[in-house]
Order: C-alpha cells, then sequence, then structure tokens
C-alpha cells in the first residue's frame, strides 16, 4: 500500500527517507508566535543578544531579507550575496503523540499511530535541521514517556528510538495529560499534538486553552481513520473496544446516520476550539499520503 | 393451506439467526458509537420489530389469501362471482310427456335459461343425474357458447335411474375445486320420491357431513320438471321362470310382474316373448301396485342348433315381457330374462350296498326315482348312471367330471382319492347328496365334516329310534323354497303321511343350514361348498328306516333336489344395470372346439370373442387365461336388454340386463319426505325462475377474502420495503 509519495511499509521512522523530508526541508516550520529563544530572523524573539556565528554566504534570491545582505561583497564584486549563520537553537518544540488503545485501528493495513508517528518523527526531522530544540512526550491516560528539547544530533536518534518502541494501547485520557504537560512546560514554546482526539471535546479544550493561556503555540494534528469517518459497516456486527472491554453488538446500518452525526458534532466542537484558540488543525487520513499532506498544511503554513 | 401460517416463523427464525451470526470489528471510535446506541438502540429495537411484524404479517396474509377463505356475508349478497352446478335428471322417468310438455326438454331450456343469466365472472359445470353421475367437462365453463352447445346437445336418458344423494355429493366434489366465492347447486328433475332415496337416511347423512366439510355452502335449488298432465305409468318390473332349472322335457311357468304405478286400475295388454318372437298375448286389468300374470313355455331342442355343454347339455335362451306403449314412459314397459335351458342332467349314484335286487338297495331306489320323470323309452332330464362304490374307487377322480350332480347313497366311507375328487368336483360347482343309512361310518362322515370346514356339513352323532312314535319331517317356511317349491312355498308343512322309524342325529357343522327337520333334529342339511352345493340326507333313502319313498312327495322333492344341486352356483346371466357380466369356458374345451383340423384352412384362429349390446352393436374382446379357463368381462351394462357373447365353437350365451325398479313410479316425493332431508341441503323448491331470484336474494352467501388478502399483503410488504429503506437509511 502507498501512502501517496511514500509507502506504508516505509513508514518505520527508522527509515525515514531523508530524501522525502529534505522536500519539506525549505518549507522552514516558521512559529507565527512570540516564542524564546528563537534565532534571529526566523522567529521573533522578545529575547534579546544571542549569539549568532557566520556560517557561509549564498546568492540573494528573491523575498531574502536585505538586512542579511553581504554590502561589502555588493560592493567589491558587485554581486549579491546573502550572509548565512549557524545560529543557536532557541525554540522549544514538544512533540506529544497519543499512543492510546484507539490510535491502534486501522481498516487499511495502517494504523492511526503508524501514521502518527511518521508524523513525530518527520516534524522532529524537520525541526532538527531548522536547529530547534525537539521534545517528545508519549501518552495515554498517563505520560508515557518524556523527552525534554535537545537540539543535538543524538537526540534525533532518542526521538526514533522511543517512537519506534511506543506500541498504542490503554484507555484515551489525553484532556488529562495535555493540562498536565502544560503545567510542567515553562518555556513558552511550540506544542504539536499527534492525536485521533477521541476524548471529551470539552477536556480537550479545556486543556488547549491552558496551552494558550501558558502562550505555547500548538498545532494538532489529527489521525483519522476513512472507516471511522465513514462508518460504512452493513452486516450485524459485534465492536470491541481497543481501549478496553467494552462491546457493543449491533447493527451499523440502523446506527450509521446517528454515529456520524455524534462524529461531525465532535469534529465540529474541536474544529471551533482550534479556531477560537488560533490552533493550527490539520487532519490526516491513514488512506492518504502523509508526505502530501505535510507539505500542503506546511506550505500554507509559510504563506501566512 | 393454513399450515402455511407457519411461514410467519421464518423471519422470526432469521432475525434470531441473525442475532447469533455477525461480524466482529475491533474498534477505536467506541465513544461515538457508544453515544450513537444510547441515544438510538430504543428506535432501533422498535424499528427492527415493526419490520419484523411487517414480515410476519405479510406472510400470514399471503398464507391466509393461499387457503382462499371464505365467510358467511350475510344474506343478499349476490353479486360475488359464482359457479353454478346444473344437475339434470338423466334417469328415464324424465321422459315422461310428450312434445313440449316432455319433462327432460323443459329441464334443458330451463338449463339454458340459466347459462342466458349468467354474469361474465361466473362459470358452471353441467352434470347428469343418473345411477353414475356423469360430468360433462371436468371443470367449470365460463364460456357460454360451450356451455350452451353442450346443454342443447343433452338427450334424456333411457336407462338411468335416479341417485340423488349420491348426485348431490358428486356435486359437491366439483365444487370442492372451485375457487370462486359462491356456489349454487339447481337439480332440474322430476321430483318422484324414488330418486330421493327417501328411505336410506343414512347416506343423506353422508351427504350433510360432506356439505359440512365445504369451505362455501352451497345454495342448492330444486326445480321440478313434470308434464302439465298427471303422468300413467305400467311397467313390466320383472319375468322369470318358477322353476329353478329350466329344462326341453317340462314345461315352465313364466310369472310376469307388471306394476300400475297410478293410482286407478289400468287395462294392460302383455305380450310374451321367447327369444323375440312372440309366443303369448294376455289382456289384464291391473290395480294399483303389482300384478302378476302367468305364462306357460315349453322348451324343445331345436333340429340342428348347437348345443354346447361343459357337463351335460345346455342352450342358452332368453325370454321377455312386454306392454303396450300407450303409457307415459315407454323404456319401463319391457323387461327380459336369460334362461340356462337344460337338455340333460348327468346324475352319478353311488351304491353302499350290493344287493342282489336292485330295489333293495338304496342307490337302485333312487336311480328308479329319478328315471321315472323320463317317458318311458325316451332320454329324459336326468341321465342316471349307477356304480359301485368298488367300480368308481377304481375308475379314479376324471371320470366326476362328466356329471353334474352325485347322490352316495349309504356309502360306508370312501377313499381318500374319492374324496378329494369330490371335494374338487363340488368346489368346481357339481352337487352332492349325500344320504346316510345303516352303513355309514360316523368315523368316516365326522372326519370328512372336518369341524365345519370340509365337504360334509354336520357331525353324525347317534342312531335315533323310535318304532312307537315315528317321526315326520316338517320343512318350515322360507328355508329353502326354491327347493321345496313342491310345496306351498312360504308355508310352513308337515309330510304328514310319513313316517319316520330311524335316522342319524347330527349336528349341524359350519355353515349349514337346516332345509327338513323332526322336531328339533335336522332331516335335511345343506351347505354351500366353494361353487357347489352340498345336502345331508339323514334317513335312508329306501324303505329300510322310512316309508317316505311309498309317498306322493317323495318323487318330486328328490327331483327338485337333485336338479337344485345340479344347478350349481355360476356367474349370474340375470344382471341389473352396471354389474359385469363375465363368461368363461374350460380352455381344454374351447381348444377343442377351435382346433385346426376341425376348421378349414387348418391354422388356428386368433382368440376373440364378442359381446353384442341390445343395440345389435358387437364389441370384440380377446379372452384371458385363468384358472384353467377363458375369461371375458364386460362392465358396460347401462343399457337394459340381451346382451349375447359369441365365442368361436361355442352357441352364443345370452345375458339378460333388467332395469333397476322403482323408476318408473312417477310419484312425487311428498311434503313429508322433503321436509325429513337434511336442512341445509335443499334450500328452495322453485317453479320458475323468478321464485328461483327471490330464494337467491335470501340466500346466505359467502364472501371471499383472498384477493383482499392479496392486496393486504403487498401493502404489507411495501411499508416493509419502503421503512426497511428508511431505517436502513
Amino acid at each position: 500500500m502507498r501512502l501517496g509519495g511514500i509507502h506504508a511499509s516505509n513508514l518505520s521512522v527508522r527509515r525515514l527517507d531523508v530524501k522525502k523530508l529534505a522536500l519539506f526541508k525549505r518549507l522552514e516550520l516558521a512559529s507565527h508566535k512570540v516564542v524564546e529563544g528563537l534565532a534571529t530572523g526566523r522567529h521573533k524573539s522578545p529575547f534579546k543578544g544571542f549569539a549568532i556565528e557566520f556560517q557561509e554566504h549564498r546568492e540573494y534570491t528573491p523575498g531574502d531579507d536585505l538586512k542579511h545582505l553581504d554590502w561589502k561583497v555588493l560592493a567589491k564584486l558587485d554581486r549579491h550575496y546573502i550572509k548565512q549563520y549557524e545560529e543557536d537553537t532557541s525554540l522549544s518544540a514538544y512533540l506529544v503523540l497519543d499512543a492510546s488503545g484507539s490510535m491502534g485501528y486501522s481498516s487499511n493495513g495502517v494504523s492511526k499511530f503508524e501514521c502518527g508517528r511518521f508524523i513525530a518523527a518527520a516534524m522532529s526531522h524537520l525541526l532538527m535541521c531548522q536547529e530547534d530544540a525537539v521534545g517528545l512526550v508519549t501518552c495515554t491516560s498517563r505520560v508515557l514517556k518524556f523527552l525534554p528539547p535537545r537540539t543535538t544530533k543524538t537526540h534525533l536518534k532518542t526521538i526514533i528510538d522511543t517512537l519506534e518502541d511506543t506500541r498504542p494501547g490503554e484507555d484515551t485520557g489525553l484532556a488529562g495529560v495535555l493540562h498536565a504537560l502544560a503545567g510542567r512546560i515553562k518555556r513558552r514554546g511550540m506544542i504539536m499534538i499527534v492525536s485521533d482526539l477521541f476524548d471529551d471535546p470539552a477536556a480537550i479544550a479545556r486543556a488547549l486553552s491552558h496551552f494558550a493561556h501558558k502562550k505555547h503555540e500548538v498545532i494538532l494534528f489529527q489521525v483519522l481513520d476513512p472507516h471511522e469517518t465513514t462508518f460504512p459497516f452493513k452486516d450485524m456486527t459485534r465492536f470491541e473496544s481497543l481501549e478496553g472491554a467494552e462491546v457493543e453488538l449491533t447493527d451499523p446500518l440502523r446506527l450509521r446516520r446517528e454515529y456520524l452525526r455524534q462524529f461531525d458534532e465532535h469534529q465540529r466542537r474541536i474544529r471551533k476550539t482550534c479556531h477560537r484558540l488560533h490552533i493550527d488543525y490539520v487532519t490526516f487520513m491513514t488512506n492518504e499520503p502523509v508526505d502530501r499532506a505535510m507539505a500542503r498544511y506546511l506550505a500554507g503554513r509559510m504563506k501566512r | 393451506m393454513l399450515t402455511g401460517l407457519l411461514l410467519i416463523s421464518v423471519p422470526i427464525v432469521i432475525h434470531f439467526l441473525n442475532r447469533s451470526r455477525f461480524k466482529i470489528e475491533r474498534w477505536g471510535a467506541m465513544m461515538f458509537l457508544r453515544r450513537a446506541a444510547r441515544a438510538r438502540s430504543r428506535r432501533i429495537r422498535l424499528e427492527r420489530i415493526l419490520l419484523l411484524l411487517l414480515r410476519c404479517l405479510f406472510l400470514a396474509l399471503f398464507a391466509l389469501a393461499l387457503a382462499r377463505p371464505v365467510t358467511n356475508a350475510g344474506g343478499g349478497a349476490g353479486n360475488e362471482p359464482t359457479t353454478h352446478v346444473v344437475v339434470v335428471d338423466g334417469s328415464y322417468s324424465m321422459n315422461q310427456g310428450t312434445g313440449r310438455d316432455n319433462a327432460f326438454l323443459k329441464a334443458r331450456e330451463a338449463a339454458l335459461a340459466l347459462v342466458a343469466g349468467m354474469k361474465d365472472d361466473d362459470n358452471m359445470l353441467v352434470i347428469v343425474a343418473g345411477n353414475r353421475p356423469k360430468l360433462l367437462f371436468p371443470t367449470p365453463s365460463f364460456d357460454r357458447k360451450f356451455l350452451r352447445e353442450k346443454i342443447e346437445a343433452l338427450k334424456p336418458g333411457l336407462d338411468q335411474t335416479l341417485d340423488m344423494p349420491k348426485t348431490i355429493e358428486q356435486a359437491y366434489w366439483s365444487l370442492e375445486q372451485s375457487s370462486l366465492p359462491r356456489h349454487r347447486i339447481y337439480l332440474f328433475t322430476d321430483g318422484q320420491a324414488h330418486g330421493w332415496r327417501g328411505d336410506e337416511p343414512e347416506r343423506w347423512e353422508c351427504v350433510a357431513r360432506h356439505r359440512g366439510l365445504l369451505k362455501v355452502k352451497p345454495g342448492t335449488y330444486v326445480f321440478r320438471q313434470t308434464p302439465e298432465t298427471p303422468a300413467l305409468n305400467l311397467a313390466v318390473v320383472k319375468v322369470y321362470p318358477r322353476a329353478p332349472l329350466v329344462d326341453v322335457f317340462r314345461p315352465v311357468k313364466f310369472l310376469v310382474e307388471v306394476a300400475n304405478y297410478g293410482r286407478d286400475s289400468a287395462n294392460a295388454r302383455v305380450e310374451f316373448l321367447v327369444d323375440g318372437a312372440v309366443c303369448g298375448r294376455r289382456d289384464a286389468v291391473c290395480g294399483p301396485g303389482i300384478t302378476t300374470l302367468e305364462f306357460d313355455h315349453s322348451f324343445t331342442p331345436a333340429a340342428g342348433a348347437p348345443q354346447w355343454s361343459e357337463v351335460g347339455r345346455v342352450s342358452w335362451r332368453h325370454a321377455a315381457a312386454r306392454l303396450g306403449d300407450d303409457d307415459d314412459l315407454a323404456v319401463d314397459n319391457a323387461a327380459c330374462v336369460a334362461l340356462e335351458v337344460r337338455h340333460a342332467l348327468p346324475v352319478l349314484v353311488v351304491e353302499g350296498r350290493e344287493a342282489d335286487r336292485s330295489l333293495d338297495a338304496e342307490g337302485g331306489l333312487l336311480s328308479l326315482a329319478l328315471s321315472s320323470a323320463n317317458e318311458p323309452g325316451q332320454p329324459g332330464l336326468f341321465d342316471v348312471t349307477r356304480r359301485s362304490l368298488a367300480e368308481l374307487q377304481e375308475a379314479g377322480a376324471q371320470s366326476l367330471e362328466l356329471y353334474k350332480a352325485v347322490v352316495l347313497a349309504n356309502v360306508p366311507s370312501l377313499s381318500r382319492q374319492f374324496q378329494f375328487s369330490l371335494e374338487q368336483f363340488v368346489e368346481n360347482g357339481g352337487g352332492l347328496l349325500v344320504t346316510l343309512g345303516d352303513l355309514a361310518s360316523a368315523d368316516f362322515y365326522n372326519k370328512w365334516s372336518g369341524q365345519g370346514h370340509g365337504l360334509i356339513p354336520a357331525v353324525l352323532k347317534v342312531v335315533r329310534t323310535c318304532r312307537d312314535r315315528p317321526y315326520r319331517p316338517r320343512f318350515p317356511a322360507g328355508a329353502a323354497e326354491r327347493i321345496l317349491d313342491v310345496f306351498d312355498p312360504g308355508q310352513s308343512h308337515v309330510l304328514g303321511e310319513v313316517r319316520v322309524e330311524k335316522y342319524w342325529l347330527v349336528e349341524p357343522a359350519g355353515d349349514a343350514t337346516g332345509l327338513g327337520f323332526f322336531d328339533d333334529a335336522p332331516f335335511l342339511l345343506y351347505r354351500r361348498y366353494g361353487s357347489g352345493r352340498v345336502v345331508l340326507w339323514t334317513t335312508s333313502a329306501n324303505m329300510k328306516w322310512t316309508n317316505f319313498p311309498r309317498t306322493q312327495d317323495y318323487l318330486p322333492l328328490l327331483q327338485n333336489l337333485i336338479t337344485y344341486l345340479s344347478v350349481g352356483i355360476q356367474p349370474p346371466i340375470n344382471l341389473g344395470q352396471d354389474e359385469t357380466l363375465v363368461y368363461s369356458a374350460p380352455v381344454a374345451a374351447v381348444r377343442a372346439a377351435n382346433r385346426p383340423s376341425a376348421r378349414p384352412g387348418g391354422a388356428a384362429p386368433a382368440l376373440v370373442w364378442t359381446v353384442t349390446d341390445p343395440d345389435g352393436f358387437a364389441h370384440p374382446i380377446e379372452p384371458k387365461e385363468s384358472g384353467g379357463r377363458y375369461v371375458i368381462e364386460w362392465p358396460e351394462t347401462t343399457q337394459p336388454g340381451i346382451y349375447t357373447v359369441t365365442a368361436q365353437g361355442i352357441p352364443p350365451k345370452c345375458y339378460a340386463v333388467s332395469l333397476r325398479p322403482g323408476e318408473g313410479d312417477l310419484a312425487p316425493l311428498p311434503a313429508e319426505a322433503r321436509a325429513r332431508l337434511p336442512e341445509p341441503m335443499i334450500n328452495r323448491w322453485v317453479a320458475n325462475a323468478a321464485e328461483l331470484d327471490a330464494a337467491v336474494a335470501s340466500e346466505e352467501g359467502a364472501k371471499a377474502w383472498w384477493r383482499r388478502l392479496v392486496f393486504l399483503a403487498l401493502i404489507a410488504l411495501c411499508g416493509e420495503l419502503f421503512l426497511g429503506w428508511r431505517f436502513n437509511g
């Protein structure tokens, strides 16, 4: 099975296709919020005096900020070069990956968790390339693993190893975990949540509000399976919960309309919350190419 | 059909089967499913029950529709499609009346009027009533033209007698096949009492029970079709010879019974015919009821006429009596009888006692008594052969086939082989007279009686003697009139001159019947054995124990007895209508008569016999071989008259078929007899169409529900499909 440009079999984060990810390299993940410790020119920082070190020149391309133009080179050679600097990482990004049982659902061979794991890995890689500090939180109804943000090259490996070792299971309690995280992360930064968000939308809204209150920039990646959005079952079916012993024997044809109504209502409330809190809200379907969806999002984000 | 209601269980079973057969899905988004189920479960259950009910309702309605239920629609609901069963009385009494006043023609016209009045969705069946009701066509027809043609082609019956219970039952059988909601039976009949069988209530009870089983109870209307003028009918109901055996040596007295069914005396001219030739004519005044006339006739062997004999010589003749055709019903003015005319009766007398003088032995006296019927020096009826026991036992079994009767005269005992030959002889139709005496061995005869299953009809006890007050034979009335008609039939008779000093006290065995008695002990005992007859004479046949041979009753009694025994029990030659005619002849005799050398051309012809019916039509039949005889059967004997069977090399044999008596009695069913008929069976006796309309208007009718049920079933089906579609989104 293919997920657009990336094969489903290649969703293993240990074998991340660097060439593919290089596509995202120019789609920088620019923060629209004022975050602490961001490199000059990339992220607006409220703090001054961050050290920057010259790295190389490159030719000017339209759109580049003129303040980085090397006037001396222009005077001597009559050519336009931009000075590039190796910046100190000053953006702290947290990737929160939901590893609850519901993320293990798969109708087409690729589970939501696998998809989410890929997204997390790709974002980590991207941010690390931007020399931002990336941390990872895996959670169910509790925090399973907390890796604080680092910028070192070995940290990316640690993140990827952690992602590899994580398996979906247990109950969802995302709202509680987010609340706890909001209290725990002192420094403002970027919070990227990868989840199906199958939890009480009011509780999720409260947790997201908590992040907003702490001035974090939150990006919500919702991963869904097509069966969850269409509920295409016809025959009498016994639905067994992936998160516990709960079962429901029902005629899905009769239930479909109500199910979709409930689902749409949930989505609407999530969307409304994100809109209210100015949170980026991106939906990934497991039957869609992940890379394209990510590229589309990042491109859109760049335009803003 | 109502078992189709079990179909209701099908959707219920499917429902529960579906609940036990489901897929399993490991599911993540349980929160939405749970909420949806919580919100919809009650409604889903209701929807499911509603759909289940609709499915059950559909199947129930469909099954009910297939059962074609009807309900009582109350009086006057006359617009439902109707099956009309027209029953036209085809009995010969419907021939009464002439021209347009003929009862049958009037019935036919009335039936045609009914056809004209049929509605488009009505259908009709026509039955011709008789002793066997006949459907003109197997299923009811909607085609009026076809019905008109069928009814117009009906001809009045000449031979049928009405059997109304059977006819109504046939109509019920036919109506059971009809799917229309309303049924009516119209009986077009002269209404004579005879055909209604009012004296057979058990048959009407059967009909009533049958009616009770009908889903649609038919209205039954009787149109009485009679001539304007009251009918007078005389009929010859029976012709028969008075003696049981007709021979060429003695004059035969024929009795002709003429019935006058009217209330007044009528003059009748009766002609008596033998073999189709008028032999006597007599005018008589016949009062109401039966008048019996006598005709004498002597049969003589026609010169050169072939005489066939299996044993002895016989020719088959027929006699008839007829009235002039001046009464209202001519069909029953003649009757006939077939006769087996004997030219000789070979009798074997087996002598038990060797005596110097012939008359000292019982057999000698018996032979003399039988031969006394013959004219001196001339051959007579009884061709008596007298043999001693020793001679016969040497001769073997075959010799008995030459005789029609055997007399064992004071025979002490017999060899086992001769016993067996005698048993075979009697079983095949021969007659046996056993006279006892001082030589008879009780042990032998008792063993031969076989506890009621053997040939001898009694168990011998002791010899009773009474010289002081001799016994007198007594013949009770009705014991054996055909045998003892030398006496006054129908009355008890005591032979006053006869003195019996000794006799064997016997006890009847098996189905033996006493014909004559000494006080309480049997004198003559009779029994049937196979096709033959056996009589045991318990005293001596000569004058040793009794003076009977000296009395005037001895000769006629003995001759009658031998005659009766000689006739044997054969398939009857005088039949009722619809009785099967059976003719048989020994294979050996037929082959001998058809030997190739005996015929020009040499080769043996194919064996084909013919039955010629009273109209003169010959029907060839190939005989079948069975039990050493060639046999043919002819069941088509509805038409009364003489049927003649002709077989190669054998003289033709006559069979007479007589009308069933009673149909000629045109007296209508009286009102009190009508009232005794089961009430719901006959709704109304009507005289014309106006009365019929009035009767129909008050008829308890039926309402058919199957169309409505099919419609409702379709609505239920559509509802189920629509709601299923709606509920499933």
